[in-house]
Parts: structure tokens; sequence; C-alpha cells
């Protein structure tokens, strides 16, 4: 079983599209309130390795457990625990408001706890006045927060984020710093994310991994 | 000329038994297309969300039925309503259910094949989103259709627009009835055979706009702003 971990890696070998081997993790255990950056140069699986925890790439080669079961035979605790943010994030059609409420469907929740959980994640991320806004409207920058608010909203064991802060400016950075320390704080989340900042780690404290240290050949 | 301005007299006259072959038409394509939307749209959004192995042959199925003529579905049908066929006891033969029937199976292809296509264009990210929210089955369902909106509105028309304009299974389940099953398209086929070609036209005149109506319906709820959205 899997006492030290929330994840457990073992012998994970990631192959992409003839490129050979990506990376061969043999052994990795990811704590339950852990706050990982994972790092590497572009193409070297960071978005494979969060899609593989998340459940929505089916593991390659090699096991990985959650709370000490496979993925595989455990996708459904992994829908409700673990939620995965994409890089360019995918808004649902209609208002902001309304994909945050999507994402609580599967949530038993009274409707004033519902509001107040938005309400106030959305002013953690710094969307307040946003609720009504059509998604279709919003920059980049916009797109992701309510991206991360609507993932947040759900209080997830597990938070994946891919590259949250490279569609950023200098402000929206700052806001979703100051998110992502509060659930590194909060310390009911584990927040694993990919990134080539080396800042955001620091502002986060984060362990890191880097994938190139695990890839056969050096890059 | 002549014929025309005689057509086009009969439908500004108001002519009963013209405009209640409209409306009986009307009602057909409007409940046959109902129960193959609702239908159709179920089975669409099952096969989406669902990761069923012989999904893709069910789909290519349904593409192929695209392709059978009106005739055969009648025949089909008919062979099921006639008096020694397993649905006989029915008594629907030569009667609206027995045209609705038909007009749905035949509709029911078109719907699916439509959604499946515009359900394909869906971005993966959408399907990966709903995954990584946990959303229900329900929850999934509703998510589709609201992102689909255009893709549904678009096959319900289209497959409106289809059956309104067949002739093959209305004459042969519905028998053309006068002021009971006739529809536009069997009462246009009757004329021509009876020299009533003013009719004919005033019924063709009718289904025209009928159809550029449906057309422009179609394209103002889902243009290119809405495709582009």
């Amino acid at each position: 079983m899997n006492p030290k971990g929330i994840f457990r890696i073992q012998n994970l070998k990631v192959e992409f599209n003839g490129r050979g081997e990506l990376f061969h993790i043999p052994l990795w255990d990811i704590p339950p309130h852990d706050c990982l950056a994972v790092m590497g140069p572009n193409g070297s699986g960071k978005t494979t390795f969060l899609k593989v925890l998340s459940g929505l790439l089916s593991v390659p080669t090699g096991t990985i457990l959650y709370q000490g079961i496979p993925i595989q035979l455990n996708r459904n605790r992994l829908a409700q625990d673990v939620t995965y943010v994409h890089q360019h994030p995918y808004l649902f059609r209609g208002s902001v408001y309304g994909n945050l409420v999507a994402s609580l469907l599967s949530k038993p929740l009274s409707s004033k706890e519902r509001m107040f959980r938005i309400q106030d994640t959305l002013e953690t991320l710094g969307l307040r006045g946003y609720e009504d806004r059509d998604t279709r409207g919003l920059s980049g920058g916009e797109a992701y927060r309510v991206a991360l608010a609507r993932a947040l909203v759900r209080e997830p064991q597990v938070l994946l984020l891919d590259e949250p802060t490279a569609q950023a400016d200098q402000e929206a950075k700052r806001i979703v710093i100051n998110a992502l320390q509060q659930v590194v704080r909060r310390e009911n989340t584990a927040l694993i994310f990919s990134t080539h900042d080396e800042d955001l780690c620091k502002d986060l404290e984060a362990r890191i991994l880097r994938l190139e240290e695990f890839a056969p050949c050096r890059y | 000329m002549r014929s025309l301005l005689t057509a086009l007299n009969l439908i500004l006259s108001g002519d009963r038994e013209l405009f209640t072959t409209v409306g009986t038409s009307l009602s057909f394509s409007f409940f046959s297309t109902l129960f193959a939307g609702i239908l159709g749209i179920a089975i669409s959004t099952i096969l989406i969300l669902t990761r069923l192995p012989v999904r893709r042959f069910l789909i290519s199925v349904f593409n192929s039925f695209m392709a059978v003529p009106t005739v055969v579905v009648g025949l089909l049908v008919y062979s099921l309503l006639s008096r020694s066929g397993p649905l006989g006891s029915l008594g629907w033969l030569f009667s609206p259910y027995a045209v609705i029937l038909g007009q749905s199976i035949f509709a029911l292809p078109i719907v699916i094949s439509y959604l499946w296509t515009g359900y394909s264009r869906l971005d993966i990210r959408f399907f990966e989103t709903m995954q990584t929210l946990g959303c229900s089955f329900p929850s999934k369902c509703l998510l589709v259709w609201k992102e689909a909106e255009a893709a549904i509105v678009s096959a319900i028309l289209s497959s409106f627009g289809r059956v309104l304009s067949e002739v093959g299974i209305s004459m042969m389940l519905g028998g053309n009835i006068r002021w009971y099953t006739r529809t536009m398209t069997t009462a246009i086929a009757l004329e021509i055979t009876r020299g009533e070609y003013e009719y004919a036209l005033a019924l063709g005149i009718l289904l025209l706009l009928l159809a550029i109506g449906i057309n422009t319906l179609t394209l103002r709820l889902v243009g290119p702003q809405k495709e582009m959205a």
C-alpha cells in the first residue's frame, strides 16, 4: 500500500509519438499536502505527466497509486478528488458564474454554501464583478483565472495546473500566486504544477521534480 | 404564366383544401421530427459520452441509413403495419400514426449523423474538463447540449426539412387520403397525374417558401456568428 504519499509513482515510463522514451521515474512519492513543481524543457513531458496523474491519459508503463489504489481502478475517486487545469483552459459557454456552478454540480452543497464558495473564490482570484461576464469575451489571462477559480471552488484534494502563470501579466500573476499560496497554506490540498518559472517555485516554496533528470538521455 | 397566376390566386384566396394539406404536412413533420429529435439526441449523446466499443460501427450504420430511399423505409414500415405484419393489430396503416412512425424512422439517422458531426467538432479539452471536474452523466449531457446548441438546432431543422419534402413514406403509409393523410408532396404527385397543374404549382410554391423559411431560420439560429463563437 502507500503510506507515504497521496500518489506513489512506480517505474513510470512515458514515450511520445516515436520520439522514444521521454522520462522514466523509478519511484516517487507525492505526500498529501505537497507543493510540487514539475520542470523541464519544452517537450519533456510535463503536460503528459500531469494528465497521467489526473487520469485523463492512461498510464503508459508502470504504476501510479492514488491513495494506495492503481489510478486506472480508482477513476471515480480520482474524478472527485483531482482537478486538472489546462494551460489554455476550456471554459463552458455562458457566464463565469455558470462555469463555477457547473463544477459544483457533483458536490452535495446547499445553494447558500455554493454561493458563498463561489463568491469567496471569485474574490480570491480578483474576479469580483465578472460573474455575469460571457466567457467568450475574456482574455487568455482572465480565462485562466476563471478556470483556476472553477477548479479551486471544488476544494480538490489534488490540484494539477499546467503552466499557471504562462499567460498572466504582472498583476494577474500576483493574483494567481496569492491564490496558490492560500491553497498551499490551507494544507488540505496537494498542489502539483508544471512551469518554467523558477520565481514561482520560490514564491510557493515548491519541491521540484526535474523531468530531464529522469530522461534516458540529456536534452 | 396563366398557371402561375391561378396558383398564386389559390394561395391568396386561402383555399381551404390547399391549406389543410399544408397543415397536415406540417403537423406530420412536426411530430416525426419531435420523436426522432428526442431519440436522436439521446442516442448521439450516449454515443459521444460513453466509450462503447461499437460506437464507430453504429455511427457508420446510421450514416448508411441516411442514403436509404424513403420508399424503402415506407416498405419496411408497411410490412410491419400491414394486417399480417407484427404490428398489424394496431390498425395504423393509412393513418397519420403510420406516416409519423415512418417519417420518424426516416429522420432518426439524419438527426444522429448531424449531431455526431457536431459533437465530434467539440474541443477535446471540453470533454477532459468535464471529466476532471467530476461531472455526473446528467451534468455532462446538459453541458454537451449547451455547447452543441447550434448543432442540435441545425440537426432538428435539417431533418424537419427533409421530412417535409419526402413523398415515398407519406404515399405508402398514409395512402394520400383526402382531408386525412394527404400531404403537400403526395398532393403534388396526385394533381400532376390528374393534370391539375395550377393546384400542384400552388403547393410547390408553398413548399418552396417553407424550405426557404427553414433554411433562413437555420442560418439565423446557427449562422456565422454562432459558429465563430
